[in-house]
């Protein structure tokens, strides 16, 4: 009998043992479907009190916004995964606009995809709105519930199942920590934003804890875990307005080193991604701030598989050259030097937009700076060109700039001794090509002028803890990060309009004007050129505000000279802000009520991303001609 | 001093004809375009295909051709596995044998366009179709 009691016993305590196990081993994946389940039924309540209010009005307003405030923060406190394991699933519960075109990295190559929004912030804003309907807003948040809904289908489930993913989720969840999570992105109640935080650095360190319990051989370090639980506390002890809250410490002191760790448990580990979001980010960039963090362009071009010095040396000695050589335009007369001086930042500082080829008219737009260009996926305002070689071409057969053609432009070139040998010896390199192309000769263009762009600039120095900045630089970013909006579209850390995973460029409509005097609104189409929408029109890439100081005039068609000039237009609302008719702005018309001494504090942020450049002596020939007419070109050209 | 064939004459021809006749290189591949495809349309997706086959030696065979003492194989691709860019992530040696840096969306294109046209080497390439 007593032989029975102890196998019983003994059967028992095993059975307990193994369910222990796997409740253990299982209890990371146990947490993510409690929390997606918490959102859904968060969700379903906020459905029901809509569903129950008579009308939208008063009272029933205060309700409804109190029961998207607790869903939200059951969506924040699944942020980390949501965002990450299904990116269109997400843009049903949270998009921060009603109609994004998107061409993500890969998709540039084809037709941008008209995604159509809905969600808790979308749903807020219409509640603004006049008169706001129930079907319409039950319409955004019945799409949300479903969306995620979808969190828990097998396909979704099935990635939470191995460690890999919880470091590139935990790496997009850093890179918003540092770009969006502070700035009023995707959250239309500003009190909000801090509050909203906290709940997220404490969630997500109970899902920390999950994980390393889950999975015990990939555990995030010790040193990783303490300095998060330092992030909470630093967080925690901070006043509960976003423009009262440290962005700079934040990110310099917590966000980048956390960032920096997470990178190196990612290799440590190799972890691998099968998912499109870690297409442009390199796993070795030791810093937010450090310009190998994610790749837009690649410069090489065709010749994108050299890799020794030499070689490397020859494309740039050829491609320096050619930056300065007339011969690429029609008249031998103008050089990529004419629009983009080295000496003025890379563009013309001079004139509003440049002069045409007839030497007469003016272009339609500014001559950008070519510093930081690499950082797009989309060249040109628009977003007309995919790659930086498409645009090389394209500037040099354009009537109105170069005027040439690629035929008589490469016979041009390679009727120069020194081009021709050198392109020649190049061509081993690219095997797939039996002659010199004009694909070899933008390539080279690309490569020389794309290193100028590995500039580091003071601010981030300062984030890396190299050299500090002052006060008022620090204080101007904490504005930027908040009450001034700036970050909304200018993301963190190349401040264009390419924000985390940094896979796509955006376009954005201010109301910029056709003249400083807010007469009317810019005449050109902008994005609508390309891609034509309601929502394109006038539409603009954000640019880059690294050497803003530098690269003067300003938006796509010069219309102001200084960045004092740019920040009142900001301040006072944009184009609409100012009386125009903007029916798709998508910056707020609302004044920022900026102090002069915000303002000041605001530039002096932005003279802190000037950036170190190299600049290199202007050659002082160029290569002969067999034909002796070409030979007498000026090196830059002439106008 | 008179010149005379040795052994080690012979032996060096044999070697050097061996090397010569490898380093040859591979045969030119040909390519099953569709009877309906028209001619120039024809003539371009021939030149992008053998863009493609030199690409595709350097960037992929390493992996997927099936190598011999005598024989070089090209597997047979499923139209599903050269789908489009979808294959820059389909398994996990893509994460970094693929990426923009080591083959340019351009020259993904020439790659899959050969893989298509190739003439059918016999051999089925068995691998990982695209997850989602
Ligand atoms: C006549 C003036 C002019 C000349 C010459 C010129 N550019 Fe430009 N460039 C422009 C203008 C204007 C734009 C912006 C056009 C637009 O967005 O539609 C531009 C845009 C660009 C861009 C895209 C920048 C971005 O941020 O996306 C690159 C890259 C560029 N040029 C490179 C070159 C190179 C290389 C050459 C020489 C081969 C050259 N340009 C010659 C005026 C010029
Ligand atoms: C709604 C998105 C959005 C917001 C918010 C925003 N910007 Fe911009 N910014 C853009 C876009 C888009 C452009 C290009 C506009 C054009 O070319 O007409 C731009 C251009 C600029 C430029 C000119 C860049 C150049 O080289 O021509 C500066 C400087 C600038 N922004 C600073 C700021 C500052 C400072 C703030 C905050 C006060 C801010 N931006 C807020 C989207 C935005």
């Amino acid at each position: 009998m007593n032989k029975y009691y102890l196998s019983a016993l003994f059967f028992f305590i095993a059975f307990l043992a193994i369910s222990f196990k796997t409740i253990q081993s299982n209890s990371y994946q146990q947490a993510y479907e409690l929390k997606i389940n918490d959102f859904i039924k968060s969700e379903s309540f906020l459905i029901k009190t809509v569903q129950e209010c008579n009308q939208l009005s008063g009272t029933n307003i205060d309700k409804i916004k109190q029961a998207i405030g607790a869903s939200r923060n059951k969506m924040k406190s699944a942020d980390i995964w949501l965002r990450y394991l299904e990116p269109l699933a997400y843009k049903k519960i949270n998009s921060p606009l009603p109609v994004e075109w998107e061409t993500e990295v890969f998709e540039k190559f084809e037709k941008p995809y008209k995604r159509v929004g809905a969600g808790l912030t979308l749903a807020e804003l219409y509640l603004e709105e006049e008169n706001p309907d129930k079907d319409t807003l039950l319409h955004l948040l019945t799409q949300a519930e479903k969306a995620t809904g979808s969190f828990l289908h097998d396909s979704i489930v099935s990635k939470i199942k191995t460690f890999d993913h919880f470091y590139f989720c935990n790496r997009l969840f850093l890179l918003n920590l540092a770009s969006i999570y502070t700035t009023g992105f995707e959250c239309p109640d500003t009190a909000l934003v801090i509050p909203e935080l906290k709940v997220m650095l404490s969630e997500v360190n109970t899902i920390y804890a999950t994980y390393n319990q889950s999975f015990s051989s990939q555990q995030l370090s010790a040193p990783y875990m303490t300095l998060f639980a330092a992030c909470i506390q630093f967080a925690v002890n901070q006043p509960e307005r976003y423009s009262h809250f440290d962005h700079f410490t934040f990110i310099k002191d917590y966000v980048n080193p956390l960032f920096a760790l997470n990178q190196q448990l990612i290799r440590q580990y190799g972890a691998s991604s099968r998912s499109n979001l870690d297409y442009a980010l390199n796993k070795t960039a030791a810093s937010i701030f450090d310009k190998s963090l994610y790749m837009g362009q690649i410069t090489k071009g065709i010749f994108l598989r050299v890799n020794d010095e030499q070689t490397l040396q020859t494309i740039d000695r050829l491609g320096e050259m050619l930056f300065f050589d007339p011969i690429l335009s029609a008249n031998n007369q103008r050089s990529c030097v004419s629009c983009h001086d080295p000496k003025q930042f890379f563009t013309d500082t001079l004139r509003s937009t440049s002069l045409q080829f007839n030497e007469k008219e003016f272009l339609p737009r500014n001559s950008p700076s070519l510093l930081n260009t690499p950082f797009n996926h989309l060249a040109m305002l628009d977003g007309k060109h995919h790659t930086l070689q498409h645009q090389g071409k394209a500037v040099i057969t354009n009537p109105i700039e170069m005027g040439s053609n690629e035929n008589e432009v490469l016979e041009k070139i390679l009727s120069c001794k020194e081009y021709k040998a050198g392109f020649t010896k190049l061509l081993k390199h690219t095997p797939q090509e039996k002659e010199i192309t004009l694909e070899h000769i933008v390539s080279a263009l690309t490569f020389y002028y794309g290193k100028f762009s590995n500039g580091t600039a003071a601010f981030d120095n300062a984030m890396n803890n190299k050299t500090p900045v002052n006060k008022e630089v620090i204080e101007g970013f904490n504005l930027f990060m908040s009450k001034s909006q700036c970050a909304s579209c200018h993301f963190v850390p190349q401040f264009n309009g390419v924000k985390p995973p940094y896979i796509g460029s955006e376009f954005e409509v201010l109301g910029t004007p056709e003249d400083p005097h807010y007469k009317s609104l810019s005449k050109d189409k902008g994005r609508h050129d390309v891609n034509p929408a309601t929502e394109t029109m006038n539409a603009f890439r954000t640019g880059t505000l690294r050497n803003a100081e530098k690269t003067k005039p300003y938006m796509h068609n010069g219309v102001f000279k200084t960045l004092d000039e740019v920040i009142e237009f900001y301040n006072g609302g944009g184009g609409a802000g100012r009386g125009l008719v903007v029916e798709n702005q998508t910056l707020s018309s609302d004044s920022l009520r900026l102090t002069k001494k915000e303002k000041i504090q605001l530039i002096s942020f932005i003279k802190s991303l000037n950036e170190e450049i190299i600049l290199e002596v202007t050659p002082e020939k160029l290569p002969l001609s067999k034909n002796k007419t070409f030979n007498t070109r000026k090196v830059g050209g002439e106008y | 001093m008179k010149f005379m064939i040795k052994k080690e004459h012979i032996a060096m021809i044999v070697l050097l004809m061996i090397a010569v006749l490898s380093c040859m290189g591979p045969k030119k591949v040909a390519y099953d375009f569709p009877s309906t495809m028209n001619e120039s349309v024809q003539k371009e997706y021939l030149r992008q295909c053998e863009k493609g086959a030199v690409l595709y030696e350097i960037s992929c065979s390493g992996c997927h051709t099936k190598k011999s003492m005598l024989s070089k194989k090209i597997p047979d691709f499923t139209a599903d596995q050269i789908y489009g860019y979808e294959i820059r992530r389909s398994n996990k040696n893509h994460e970094n044998a693929l990426t923009a840096e080591t083959v340019t969306t351009e020259e993904l294109g020439y790659i899959l366009n050969f893989l298509m046209y190739k003439k059918r080497s016999g051999l089925l390439h068995k691998g990982t179709h695209v997850e989602n």
